[in-house]
């Protein structure tokens, strides 16, 4: 833990319990933590699937990133805009979200869950960049 | 928080509607084949800051929008025949425009014909339609088939011109709101508005009422 701070250490150790019971609530089940980690591979992440068991525990001591937790939220099948703001509340993170953001946000989750799996991966990557607000690599 | 792909929407459909119109009255013209005008939507789209792109992955969805602070992207199925394209950039474009002023995350999907949700609610069903009514009006190249507040800046009555001009400004934006609720209500009328000879007649009104045409750029 020499690259992390005395202060990150002490914050994430704070709240690791909650994020990973939000986590794990979030997933609720209907998506295997295997199937998660295939997910957060194909958005560009390394979270193996013992990685993710001890999120869930708030056993890991290595603090989640935002980009992380966000990735890891648009994987989870119960995610919804009031879980989402819940968790990046939780880990002191604020999302610039009015209302009718959060409710569109539902809407889309909605018809998002109701795509195959490949149209559902692809907008996935397409809304983590956009949540991020970032510029996403592309190619040529 | 700014929203700018309003402006920007509209800015590129008067431009595609300008583009296309100019095609079909040009009488040597033996016009535009699909090709040409996705190649024309596309570009118009692209400089007015809409990104555009294709994806081999999409299975049931034939395109999307999604919208943000960071920016607006198109993503088309790479399986769409060049009209399903230009339905597509149309439809997605004209769904931008009636989402209005309305900021932060916007999306929207296209299905492939049969994969359609069943589970849309009112308020979707009916944005829906008006969608598909202002694509047409869009690829019609006579965005002035379609209310004018759907595509363009909102005026404000003011009475520095002189009364008459306020009152008739007053009476335009009386004629615009009334126009566009009962686009968003009656399939009926948007059919009757889409017709040239109404959407001349209103045009006509317009300029009788001293509006000017809304400007592109």
């Amino acid at each position: 833990m020499a690259d992390r701070d005395e202060v990150q250490v002490a914050r994430w150790a704070g709240i690791k319990e909650r994020v990973g019971t939000r986590l794990r609530e979030i997933r609720q089940g209907k998506k295997s933590q295997a199937r998660l980690a295939g997910d957060l591979e194909e958005l560009g992440y390394h979270v193996t699937q013992s990685m993710i068991s001890r999120y869930e525990q708030g056993v890991l001591e290595v603090p989640l990133s935002l980009e992380r937790l966000v990735g890891w939220a648009l994987c989870c099948d119960s995610l919804t805009s009031a879980t989402f703001h819940e968790l990046l509340v939780l880990d002191g993170y604020y999302l610039p979200w009015s209302e009718d953001d959060l409710r569109a946000f539902d809407d889309l989750l909605r018809h998002y869950r109701t795509l195959p799996l490949v149209d559902q991966a692809v907008l996935r990557r397409k809304l983590l960049w956009h949540i991020l607000g970032l510029d996403e690599q592309r190619d040529g | 928080m700014a929203n700018a792909r309003y402006p920007a929407a509209r800015r590129a459909a008067m431009l595609i509607a300008r583009r296309l119109r100019r095609w079909q009255i040009e009488p040597d013209h033996p016009g535009p084949s699909n090709l040409d005008q996705v190649a024309v939507l596309r570009r118009v789209l692209e400089e007015a800051g809409i990104h555009c792109e294709d994806s081999r992955e999409l299975e049931d969805l034939a395109a999307f929008l999604i919208s943000s602070p960071r920016g607006t992207e198109m993503v088309l199925s790479a399986r769409l025949s060049d009209s399903e394209r230009l339905l597509a950039y149309a439809h997605l474009l004209a769904h931008v425009l009636i989402s209005g002023q309305r900021s932060g995350l916007f999306a929207r999907f296209e299905y492939h014909a049969g994969r359609e949700p069943t589970h849309l609610t009112m308020q979707e069903r009916r944005e829906e339609m008006v969608a598909r009514s202002l694509a047409r009006a869009i690829l019609a190249g006579r965005l002035e088939g379609a209310p004018r507040y759907l595509y363009g800046p909102m005026a404000l009555p003011s009475p520095r011109n002189g009364v008459r001009r306020a009152a008739a400004q007053v009476l335009l934006v009386v004629l615009h709101h009334a126009s566009r609720a009962l686009y968003w209500r009656s399939p009926s009328y948007q059919q009757l508005r889409g017709l040239p000879a109404i959407a001349g007649l209103v045009t006509r009104l317009q300029s009788f009422l001293g509006e000017a045409e809304p400007i592109a750029a």
